[in-house]
């Protein structure tokens, strides 16, 4: 037969009181330290906080420069190299100037100065 | 949480009403700048405030530091209040790091024995009790801080073991381990004194 002691009931307790002073100190350090927290600022709309984003600035920033650079150095959809190329031949046939147009201007082949064809009717 | 608490051999203290619930009001007043929620704040909460920093660092004189910086963080950090989902366990953990702060600083300090800080007080209607108090008092000074702590938080504030858990920092079975090492402690010192 065991002689257990019995359990601790020290749900029965509470904890013990503050001592006297502690609130007057307590509360006046909080009020003190209230006084000195600045109020919190509303909080700002979302444009607000894109523009004074460093991040969404950058990205504002880059997205610009890739436009203008893709702009500058992709052709035009509309614009193949080989019409780009004949154009300026175009302009040149167009110029008034006799010597370019001369230059310009391609050979006729005369049908009737070709040689025989060999074994050809003649 | 009943279940782990069977299972560690730990025995399951009655529920008594729930003060964080009469904490949100002013928590929620606090949030808003309303310097008076503060003493609504010291109505609920002091008792339990000044125990768990008396039972963490086991000295009256800095128990009293400890719940007069609980009261300046809580006032310094009011902009948080509105978000806390669990006051009373909020502020038992800011009691809790500010005892372990205080009792760091002051280790090298201390003298003295511990022993005369009254851990636990017979309820008002109650004088009988007062006897059995100051008996558990001295019991309970000669446990371990970490030990003495999880086993008030649990039975004599009444937290559950989660709260226990989430008050000191640590995984639920140490702090389910501590009170149960804490009270086959008092059991046996309690067994050695008679």
């Amino acid at each position: 037969m065991s002689d257990a002691p019995p359990d601790p009931d020290l749900s029965a307790l509470e904890p013990p009181p503050p001592p006297p002073g502690l609130r007057e100190a307590a509360l006046s350090a909080a009020r003190a330290a209230l006084a000195s927290t600045p109020a919190a600022a509303p909080a700002p709309d979302l444009w607000t906080r894109l523009l004074a984003s460093p991040a969404a600035r950058l990205a504002w920033a880059a997205a610009v420069a890739l436009l203008v650079a893709a702009n500058v150095l992709l052709p035009s959809p509309g614009r193949s190299p080989a019409s780009a190329a004949s154009s300026s031949t175009t302009t040149a046939a167009s110029s008034p100037d006799p010597e370019l147009a001369t230059i310009a201007r391609l050979p006729r082949i005369d049908d009737r100065s070709l040689p025989p064809l060999p074994g050809g009717p003649s | 949480m009943d279940a782990v608490a069977a299972a560690a051999g730990i025995p399951i203290p009655a529920r008594e009403e729930s003060w964080g619930d009469a904490l949100r009001a002013p928590f929620a007043a606090l949030a808003a700048g309303d310097v008076s929620a503060l003493e609504t704040v010291w109505e609920i909460a002091s008792r339990r405030l000044y125990g768990l920093a008396l039972w963490r660092t086991g000295c009256a004189e800095d128990a009293r530091d400890v719940v007069q910086e609980v009261f300046v963080r809580l006032a310094s950090r009011r902009h948080e209040l509105g978000a806390v989902a669990s006051p009373h366990v909020w502020l038992l953990a800011v009691a809790h790091h500010a005892a372990v702060d205080v009792a760091r600083r002051r280790s090298r300090r201390r003298t003295g024995p511990l022993e005369d800080a009254a851990h636990v007080a017979a309820p008002a209607g109650e004088p009988e009790r007062a006897v059995e108090a100051s008996r558990l008092s001295l019991l309970l000074a000669r446990l371990p801080a970490a030990q003495r702590e999880a086993v008030s938080l649990r039975h004599v504030a009444g937290c559950s073991l989660r709260e226990v858990a989430a008050i000191t920092g640590v995984p639920l079975f140490t702090a389910a381990s501590r009170c149960r090492l804490g009270l086959a402690r008092l059991r046996r010192m309690m067994e050695g004194s008679r």
